[in-house]
């Protein structure tokens, strides 16, 4: 899925150590997300896992590694996307590098505790709020509305979290919590409106494997894996799963429906950086999540059908 | 311009970078040394000036902050056709080396009776991973081979295991031949859910992956209150833990923990519960302040972050659009 | 799923778990037609094993009256009508495809509670019977379906009700077993009885909404569940009475009306039963093929087995017993020597009886069933324990004592 794109001619763009960092990246964040985050959380409901302890501890040392080895491409990552986007030397260009790298001096602070919890979530919000703008400028108007519906639901996730954190720094407290829902709403929004990132002619089987992933995701939620499938839309995406099932299902086929269509068509960079917010999840969990939204966004922004593609998609001339 | 970013000319070039970055990673795991930082709510406890009790209405509990935690959604709300969302609010207190949790959450029914079959009980449940897990943010909980800590407060246990011939007044028994313990079955099998003495809390634990099992040490105490369509609930124990399966806690220790909730009436029993999101918990050594009060500031702030979002948002948006049409 | 062979059903199925694991199964015969519902087996359990606090409304035995009554109230109905929903139409079978062996009722070609769950939300299709449904046993039943002004006569009365002697199953396949997210639910290889482990049961009653026959009852005052243990003290031959020998359940040796047998049964790896042609158990159900399981389509093979009522209407009684039931009953109508003397054995004592012969006796009557005139011999069975030492020897005709015409004192 995550295969580094060969380029027909010889050019510019095909040996930008840029893609091989993002491919690998994007796969070893995949690894992780499956492994670690979904399949371990959901280990211990399987029955008689007790046998098979061996197959298992193995399998959840692999996922950690994918993990720290998706940190380690995502940190090689962040500069080399900050480089690419400073040499456009266009204000945005500028702006995108600038928040990019606010972003990794930002979760190197948290680390150590040097800046207060409030400062550190403040920060990422305005960079992701900063990348989704920069990256929905380089797309045309309908993928622009995708990637800001994105940036809304992050942002406004994340503004529950930053004015909490706040609150317990001294700062006073206010019940935010319905910013959650609407955050919910926007994220949810934004998956169903991810295939207007894809335009033209919907392929019949890419509409039929994403109907089968709609159905799957209907049936997980309304059984009793339902809390389960829940609590995995939370921890990993964000999301309570409050609103009807039918819709979460319509838009877990939506966003399938966009990342077939990409596969299909071919545009590797986009589906890279799609992924790779997909696996950040809305609002804020921790650096490393945070960081994969950003790293996405960056993607995108330098993927996208507009000018200068640094990252420009094969068919792009 | 593009050519002057890094690239990649040669083969071993790029074997070079895949075995540094493998390298580096296995260096990591080795090391348990985890770059990320949890960025998941927060909640700090800070020292009491006097004894919280188990009271959840003790007035120490009023200068506290609390974390507003979102859950997932339950079955029951999700086929109504959902709502907004749930969430549990958590404060936590510490005074003299033992750790206080209160958790408040929306339940418009009291369901505190088991004595019919088809009726469940209410729950709430807090749960640490057995190890302070703050250097791995958020990706410890569930795992099933870090083991956990889970205290779980049940309405009916506080409300106490009773007969049926004591709960329906006008029951009509011809005789018990004896009503000793030993016929209660599973109570002289050892079962701890049958003891009616065992108080409304039990700590669980489960060691790497498996079933989830009764700790040896049941030291968790607690106590539940139900008010106007809410549940609040008080969770205390001492810092240290009686073995090391049971989480730890220390001044100036920091720790994950998230919250379950079962709603007996929608039948929530065992997974079937709504689970939070992470909360990192800071156990501080500063005394609490007077609480509460000046909001203005978090107004101004939440006023700040909401504006600065659309305008930062919007404005890159369109002065890229700008850029493009430029060209 | 891993697929399991269900012979009652004469196919395989899914089911949670691999095989039924025993080796030796407890298996029962009823014959409904001689029950006389006066429900002593009901309070040998019960002054047994459920007469404490919590237990009020549990009868692991209980004796219920057909069409209308059930313990609890409309069990069967209820999760008939669960299955039809869910495979409208096609919960049939076919009696057609049939093998004396491997299906010896025909093929049931709907679908099993198993295989009509989803899996994610229930492992077994069932429902939670409410404590007012586990209130009030046997009340308003004894009702006939109609009233018959001119009498009744077979084959089949124009009003008609019958008694059902109901205990847990101790089923090859348990749903209660498998519905149970705590694995607290065991079959022991041994003798295939099915227990509730009570210190690692947690209250979930997914037992409760799994089990079809409604047999795993929720007790509040222990927060458990519990069900029938089919006295396994008794089966495992420790009760000091036989003398380290297998004895039959309380509620079968009560019976007042003779119409139960129990015993243990060998089975193979797949769960069917192992040739063993001397066991009044396996001659009844797979050679006269006289007994049948209740609710086969249920798909948990149940292991107790039922002679059918001689005068329900048969449509009635194929859906209960599967479509098995029309030989089942001319079997009976109209017995073997061999069946006739098998069917002596019950009651005939406490121990359990692992093996029987028959001797042939001299012809002793004649009787007109239908139109037609069947000799009668007065044979004799005798039956033999797990060491084939003989334990009782029954024979065919009761016999006959004449008292004196003058007696002594006055005995009545
Ligand atoms: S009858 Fe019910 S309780 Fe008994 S073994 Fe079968 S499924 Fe379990
Ligand atoms: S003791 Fe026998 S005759 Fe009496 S009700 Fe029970 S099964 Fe029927």
């Amino acid at each position: 899925m995550a295969a580094i794109p060969r380029q027909s001619q010889p050019g510019a763009f095909d040996a930008s150590a840029l893609r091989y960092v993002v491919g690998g990246l994007t796969l070893a964040a995949l690894v992780e997300l499956f492994v670690l985050r979904t399949f371990t959380r959901t280990a211990i409901h399987i029955p008689a896992l007790e046998e098979l302890a061996g197959p298992y501890t193995l399998l959840a040392g692999l996922g950690r590694y994918a993990y720290y080895l998706s940190v380690v491409l995502l940190i090689a990552a962040l500069p080399l996307l900050a480089l690419a986007l400073w040499r456009r030397r266009t204000l945005t260009g500028v702006v995108a590098a600038v928040a990019l790298t606010a972003f990794a001096a930002i979760a190197a602070a948290a680390g150590p505790g040097a800046i207060p919890e409030h400062v550190a979530d403040a920060g990422t919000l305005a960079a992701v709020v900063t990348l989704a703008g920069v990256a929905a400028g380089h797309q045309n108007t309908r993928g622009a509305l995708v990637l800001l519906l994105f940036g809304a639901a992050f942002a406004l996730s994340a503004v529950h979290t930053t004015l909490q954190a706040a609150a317990q720094g001294g700062l006073g407290t206010i019940d935010a919590h319905d910013l959650l829902f609407a955050s919910e709403i926007g994220g949810v929004a934004f998956a169903l409106a991810s295939p207007l990132l894809v335009p033209g002619a919907c392929r019949r089987r890419t509409a039929l494997a994403a109907g089968a992933v709609a159905l799957v995701v209907f049936g997980s939620l309304l059984g009793a894996g339902g809390p389960t499938t829940r609590i995995l839309l939370l921890w990993n995406e964000g999301l309570s799963g409050t609103l009807p099932s039918a819709i979460y299902a319509l838009a877990a086929g939506a966003l399938s429906f966009t990342l077939l269509h990409l596969l299909g068509t071919r545009r590797f960079m986009t589906l890279l950086g799609f992924l790779l917010v997909l696996a950040g999840g809305v609002g804020l969990h921790n650096t490393y999540q945070s960081g994969l939204v950003v790293v996405g966004l960056a993607v995108l922004a330098l993927s996208g059908p507009s000018l200068s593609p640094a990252l420009a998609e094969d068919k792009s001339p | 311009m593009y050519k002057r970013l890094p690239r990649v000319r040669r083969r071993w070039q790029l074997g070079l970078g895949a075995a540094a970055a493998l390298l580096a990673a296995a260096g990591l795991q080795f090391f348990d040394a985890n770059p990320a930082t949890s960025q998941s709510l927060f909640l700090t406890a800070y020292s009491a000036g006097s004894d919280p009790g188990l009271d959840p209405a003790d007035g120490v509990w009023k200068n506290a902050v609390p974390v507003q935690v979102p859950l997932t959604a339950q079955a029951g709300t999700y086929a109504a056709g959902g709502g907004s969302i749930p969430t549990v609010s958590a404060k936590a207190l510490h005074y003299q080396g033992k750790l206080y949790v209160r958790v408040e959450w929306a339940d418009t029914t009291k369901d505190e009776s088991t004595t019919k079959v088809e009726n469940f009980s209410d729950a709430v449940a807090v749960e640490f991973p057995a190890k302070s897990a703050a250097s791995v943010p958020a990706l410890c909980m569930g795992q099933a081979d870090a083991g956990v800590n889970i205290w779980q407060w049940r309405a009916d246990s506080q409300a106490g295991i009773k007969d049926p011939v004591d709960v329906y007044a006008g029951a009509l028994v011809d005789m018990y031949p004896t009503k000793d313990t030993l016929f209660y079955t599973a109570r002289a099998a050892g079962n701890p859910y049958a003891n009616p003495d065992q108080g409304p809390v039990q700590t669980l634990v489960s060691q790497t992956f498996g079933t989830l099992t009764i700790a040896n040490v049941q030291d968790v105490r607690g106590q539940g209150a139900w008010n106007n369509g809410n549940w609040a609930v008080v969770f205390t124990r001492s810092y240290a833990g009686a073995d090391p399966s049971q989480a730890a806690f220390a001044d100036g220790a920091t720790t994950d923990m998230a919250f379950a909730v079962w709603n007996g009436s929608e039948g929530d029993r065992n997974g079937r519960k709504s689970v939070s999101a992470f909360v990192r918990l800071t156990i501080s050594g500063t005394d609490l302040g007077a609480g509460g009060g000046d909001n203005t500031l978090a107004i101004a702030l939440a006023v700040a972050l909401l504006g600065g979002t659309v305008v930062i948002g919007a404005g890159l948006a369109i002065s890229g659009y700008r850029e493009k049409a430029a060209r | 799923m891993p697929p399991v062979y269900n012979w009652q059903l004469g196919r395989q199925m899914d089911y949670r778990y691999p095989n039924g694991g025993a080796q030796r199964q407890f298996a029962a015969v009823f014959n409904t037609n001689r029950c006389i519902a006066c429900q002593t087996c009901t309070m040998a359990c019960k002054s047994t094993w459920t007469f404490s606090p919590g237990q009020e409304l549990m009868w692991w035995n209980n004796v219920e009256t057909k069409p209308y009554g059930g313990f609890p109230r409309h069990w069967d109905v209820k999760i008939l009508d669960l299955q039809e929903k869910a495979n409208p139409g096609a919960q049939v079978w076919n009696a057609t495809k049939k093998d004396p062996k491997t299906a010896p009722y025909g093929t049931f070609e709907g679908k099993t509670i198993f295989e009509t769950a989803d899996g994610v939300n229930q492992v077994v299709t069932g429902y939670i019977p409410t404590e007012d449904e586990w209130k009030g046993p046997n009340l308003h039943e004894d009702t006939a379906t109609a009233f018959s002004k001119n009498g009744v006569s077979l084959p089949e009365h124009s009003g008609w009700f019958f008694y059902l002697q109901r205990i847990c199953n101790h089923c090859t396949y348990p749903a209660c077993l498998a519905a149970c997210p705590r694995n607290a639910i065991y079959k022991r290889p041994e003798d295939g009885i099915v227990l509730i482990d009570q210190n690692r049961c947690r209250g979930y009653r997914k037992c409760t909404e799994a089990c079809p026959y409604k047999k795993s009852m929720y007790r509040p005052s222990t927060r458990t569940s519990e069900k029938c243990i089919g006295c396994y003290p008794r089966v495992e031959g420790t009760d000091p009475l036989t003398e380290g020998l297998p004895m039959e359940t309380r509620c079968m040796t009560a019976c007042i009306g003779k119409i139960r047998l129990q015993g243990l049964v060998q089975v193979g790896a797949d769960g069917q039963w192992l040739e063993d042609r001397q066991n009044p158990l396996y001659y009844l159900v797979h050679v006269a093929k006289v007994a049948l399981p209740l609710y086969p389509q249920f798909g948990t093979q149940p292991n107790v087995y039922y002679i059918p009522p001689r005068w329900v209407p048969r449509d009635y009684l194929r859906q209960m017993f599967g479509p098995g039931v029309d030989d089942a009953i001319a079997a009976y109508t109209a017995p073997s020597r061999e069946t006739l003397a098998v069917l002596q054995l019950f009651r005939a004592t406490q121990q359990i009886v692992f093996s029987y012969k028959v001797e042939p006796g001299p012809k002793s009557g004649e009787v007109k069933v239908g139109n037609q005139v069947r000799e009668l011999f007065n044979d004799t069975v005798v039956g033999f324990d797990s060491k084939n030492r003989e334990i009782v020897r029954v024979s065919v005709d009761e016999p006959v004592y004449e008292r004196p015409a003058k007696v002594t004192m006055n005995t009545i």
